[in-house]
C-alpha cells in the first residue's frame, strides 16, 4: 500500500495532538477544548528535543507566556508557578514527553531511539507538521522537524 | 518498615511531581533523596541505603541506562529495585530493561501505574 504525503501529514498532526493532550492531561489535568494547525500569534515560551535512529529530526513545543503559571499550579505546585526555573523544566519535559510519545506513534516502536536533553530553542526552518491544541488557560503547540 | 527512595532525573520539577505521587500512593515511603544525573545518583547511591530508585532515561552527564549498568555491577548495589520513569517506550528498549527486571513507567503515568509499578519492582512486598 502507497501512504500519500497528504495522509502521512494528518497521521503526524494526529500524533502530535495526541500525546499533547495526554501530557496535559496526565500532568496538569487538563482537558482540551479544540484543536488548530496553525500556530497562535503571541509571545511564547518554546523548547526542543532532538531524537536519532533510524529517521532523525526534532520535537518543539512552544506555549503562550502569559499561560505558563496557570499550567503549573494545575500541576498541583503553585508554590513553583512563578519560579523561573520551574518554567524552563515544564517546557523542557513537555517537550520531551511530547517528543518521546510521537517519535514511536510516527516512525514505529521497532526501533530504538534517542532523545537529547531538552534545549530552549525551536530549530530553524519550516516543521513538517503543526499541531496546536487549546485549553482552558492556554494552548499547547508542537511541531515535528525532520533532520535534513 | 520505611522505603528510602532515590528519585534521579534531570528535571527539578519532574522530581517534585514523582516524589509527591510517591508519597500519596499509599506506601510506608520514608526519606526520598533526588539526584539531577547519574553521577549525582551514584554518588549518593553509594552514601547511603535505598530501597528503591526511580531514574529517569534521558538525562545529561549519565544516563539512566548508564546509571543501570553500573548499578548492576556493584555487588553493593545490585539487588537494588528499579522502576525507570521515561518517555522513551521502544521495543528494543523495554525488552532490555524486562531481561534486567526493571519496571518501566511511561511518561507521563498515572498514580495507578505508578503504585503497579513500584510494587512490581519490590517483589510485590511494600
Amino acid at each position: 500500500m502507497t501512504v500519500t504525503p497528504a495522509i502521512r501529514t494528518m497521521t503526524e498532526v494526529e500524533a502530535l495532538r495526541t500525546a499533547i493532550v495526554l501530557a496535559m492531561e496526565r500532568l496538569c489535568f487538563a482537558s482540551a477544548d479544540g484543536f488548530a494547525n496553525d500556530l497562535p500569534s503571541s509571545d511564547t515560551f518554546e523548547a526542543s528535543v532532538a531524537f536519532r535512529g533510524p529517521v532523525a529530526g526534532s520535537v518543539a513545543i512552544a506555549m503562550p507566556r502569559h499561560a505558563l503559571h496557570s499550567f503549573i499550579a494545575a500541576l498541583l505546585l503553585p508554590e513553583v508557578a512563578d519560579d523561573r526555573l520551574a518554567r524552563t523544566d515544564f517546557v523542557s519535559e513537555i517537550a520531551n514527553i511530547v517528543c518521546g510519545n510521537v517519535v514511536p506513534r510516527i516512525f514505529g516502536r521497532n526501533s530504538t531511539y534517542t532523545l537529547s536533553p531538552p534545549e530552549l530553542v525551536r530549530p530553524a526552518g519550516p516543521p513538517l507538521a503543526t499541531a496546536v491544541v487549546h485549553f482552558e488557560v492556554g494552548w499547547v503547540a508542537a511541531m515535528l522537524y525532520r533532520a535534513t | 518498615m520505611v522505603l528510602n527512595v532515590i528519585v534521579v532525573d534531570d528535571s527539578a520539577l519532574m522530581r517534585l511531581v514523582i516524589s509527591r505521587a510517591l508519597r500519596m500512593l499509599g506506601l510506608p515511603i520514608g526519606r526520598i533523596d533526588e539526584a539531577g544525573d547519574g553521577v549525582a545518583a551514584l554518588a549518593a547511591l553509594r552514601a547511603r541505603e535505598f530501597d528503591l530508585a526511580i531514574v529517569d532515561i534521558n538525562m545529561p552527564h549519565m544516563n539512566g541506562i548508564e546509571l543501570i549498568e553500573l548499578i548492576g555491577r556493584d555487588a553493593e548495589l545490585a539487588q537494588l529495585p528499579i522502576v525507570v520513569v521515561s518517555t522513551e517506550s521502544g521495543k528494543a528498549r523495554l525488552a532490555e530493561l524486562r531481561n534486567r527486571a526493571i519496571r518501566f513507567l511511561r511518561k507521563p503515568f498515572d498514580p495507578e501505574r505508578m503504585l503497579e509499578a513500584v510494587v512490581g519492582a519490590l517483589g510485590g512486598q511494600p
